[in-house]
């Protein structure tokens, strides 16, 4: 076989140019990761190879702090993340299984809400958390953020209960099953695995909202991730190893939570075409 | 007979059921979305000064006097220049990227690829904008050492703080954007694309670069769509360079809308002005979607997928 073949059977020259598209994007997390572990020293010296030895102190150094952030922003996330599934299955539901009046009129005034940028609301919205006591709380950043998020999650919740078949619903109402009975038996174990989606584009938004906390939550020490590391790279600004080794952290969890979610992260994202 | 008349006065009722259903949402959202929408309507034309102020009508003055305003106007050219310019990069670069992609004829290597390439997606934004803001670094960025390394010293500048290159470093970020919501939509589209039309362009011996301008880009209308949309409202809405990097300087050189909005009410507490700034912003956005889905619509008359 000729060499021109070979290259073409395994598409060396799309491979060497995705290489360089590859090499572009992660470089600079290349980067951040591999200066963590250098005293600024290291850093200067040798500031595009790895350096021995490793400083895992950084982290130690950091972690206190970034912990924090992170605990913060898990306080506020996962609560979201169960208001806003709960909501969108009683909404999703409420919207594929029943004709009632108004449905279709309903349901694109709050996909409309979609075309409405937050930072419009922003200051009504500070004003009314500040007249109902609820700035510097965590409800004060959970229930505006659950209310950014549902719209796009009740519209994925319908499109999925629409796609179940009627027969199911049928069988279990001649039971005697009311609709409440069955939308806590039937849809709601149905719909778990459904929620897949509605995890991924929740947890990527509450974990990099940085505009509300920072405008909601007055105590730093109440921050989440996005909104702390901007307070905490005052604090290092020149000290590079740990100043990257923050940055680091703060990844990590998402990073670790999509390792186990990738293909339902990238078929989620795509779908919303 | 019982059974029946259980169900009768059932039904009397259950015209209320799907309405349950929607109510705990519906609550939510008038509490925190449309009342404050409507609120900002309001404010948007009341002079308002400080967390402790409170509103006085004053007709359209916000308006006329943000029209007048210099650093607001050159935030909204800033915005005209970072969107157009971004949304052409990031639609040319991820279209090359994805039909690169799917081009390959092993599906796995189609998977690792997307893979490695929308690994900063799951980043947190913050961090990929601090460690942009460090490629840019003056003194111990990325971008100035390498330049300093290969020889090229004299081409090294203050990328983020000198007017002249501010707006199209952050413009910049993220390059080559494949980590992107439109790469996952041009990639999920092309590998749905159907088969049939390709197996007959192959058969007809059309060469990948007709195919890509003749089949795919015409198949890809909506998905191209959806991605203007997305980018346009993306950089209308523009903020976190600003918040993180510039704070909209050196001078007005990337000042945004929302970070003018921000910066308005937060700095200044001028509440009212912020409000209109809010307005305008929503204003566009929606002039924008409706052209581009009406562009869509209208070429649309032959192919559709």
């Amino acid at each position: 076989m000729s060499i021109s073949k070979r290259l073409r059977q395994y598409d060396i020259p799309q491979q060497i140019v995705l290489g360089i598209f590859a090499f572009l994007t992660l470089f600079p997390f290349f980067f951040m990761v591999m200066s963590s572990f250098k005293t600024n020293e290291q850093f200067f010296k040798q500031f595009w190879t790895p350096a021995l030895p490793l400083h895992p102190e950084n982290y130690t150094r950091v972690f206190p702090r970034v912990a924090m952030f992170i605990g913060n922003s898990l306080l506020y996330s996962i609560p979201t993340l169960i208001l806003v599934s709960i909501l969108a299955m009683l909404t999703g539901y409420g919207f594929a299984r029943f004709r009632f009046r108004g449905r279709e009129t309903l349901f694109l005034l709050m996909l409309s809400l979609m075309m409405l940028p937050a930072i419009l609301t922003l200051i009504p919205l500070f004003i009314q958390m500040r007249d109902w006591g609820w700035l510097n709380t965590p409800h004060g950043v959970i229930l505006p953020w659950t209310s950014l998020q549902i719209v796009f999650a009740t519209y994925i919740m319908r499109v999925f209960f629409e796609k179940l078949p009627k027969e199911v619903f049928e069988a279990a109402r001649l039971d005697g099953a009311n609709e409440w009975q069955l939308f806590m038996r039937i849809a709601v174990p149905l719909a778990l695995p459904g929620l897949g989606t509605i995890a991924v584009l929740d947890l990527l938004f509450t974990w990099n909202d940085v505009l509300w906390p920072l405008v909601a939550l007055l105590d730093r020490d109440r921050f989440p991730i996005a909104s702390g590391l901007l307070a905490f790279r005052g604090d290092f600004q020149t000290d590079y190893g740990p100043l990257f080794a923050g940055y680091t952290l703060a990844s990590l969890p998402l990073i670790i939570f999509f390792v186990f979610m990738i293909r339902r992260f990238i078929s989620g994202l795509g779908g919303m075409v | 007979m019982t059974n029946q008349h259980q169900s009768a006065s059932g039904a009397r009722w259950d015209w209320l059921t799907p309405y349950l259903f929607l109510a705990p949402a519906f609550l939510l959202l008038i509490a925190l979305r449309y009342l404050p929408a409507v609120q900002a309507v309001y404010y948007s034309f009341t002079e308002w000064k400080g967390f402790f102020g409170s509103p006085e009508f004053v007709g359209f003055s916000n308006y006329s006097k943000l029209f007048h305003d210099q650093i607001f106007l050159a935030s909204l050219r800033n915005m005209v220049v970072y969107t157009v310019v971004r949304t052409l990069l990031v639609l040319g670069m991820t279209f090359f990227a994805a039909e690169l992609i799917y081009s390959l004829r092993n599906p796995t290597m189609q998977f690792i690829w997307q893979v490695l390439l929308i690994i900063p997606m799951i980043i947190p934004e913050i961090v990929v904008f601090l460690v942009w803001g460090f490629v840019f670094n003056t003194q111990t960025g990325i971008l100035n050492t390498l330049l300093t390394a290969i020889g090229l010293g004299s081409w090294a500048q203050p990328w983020l703080s000198q007017s002249s290159t501010a707006l199209w470093a952050i413009t910049f970020i993220g390059f080559p954007f494949v980590a992107s919501i439109p790469f996952l939509i041009f990639t999920s589209s092309l590998q749905g694309m159907p088969g049939e039309v390709l197996e007959a362009a192959k058969l007809d011996g059309c060469n990948t670069l007709r195919r890509v301008l003749h089949i795919d880009l015409p198949l890809m209308r909506g998905p191209i769509t959806l991605a203007v949309i997305l980018l346009i409202l993306e950089g209308i809405r523009v903020l976190l360079p600003q918040l993180v990097l510039t704070g909209g300087g050196p001078g007005s050189s990337t000042e945004s809308p929302a970070n003018y909005l921000y910066r308005t009410a937060f700095q200044y507490g001028d509440f009212g002005l912020a409000t209109a700034v809010g307005m305008i912003m929503l204003l566009v956005g929606l002039v924008f979607s409706y052209l581009s889905l009406r562009i869509r619509y209208q070429e649309a008359t032959d192919v559709d997928i």
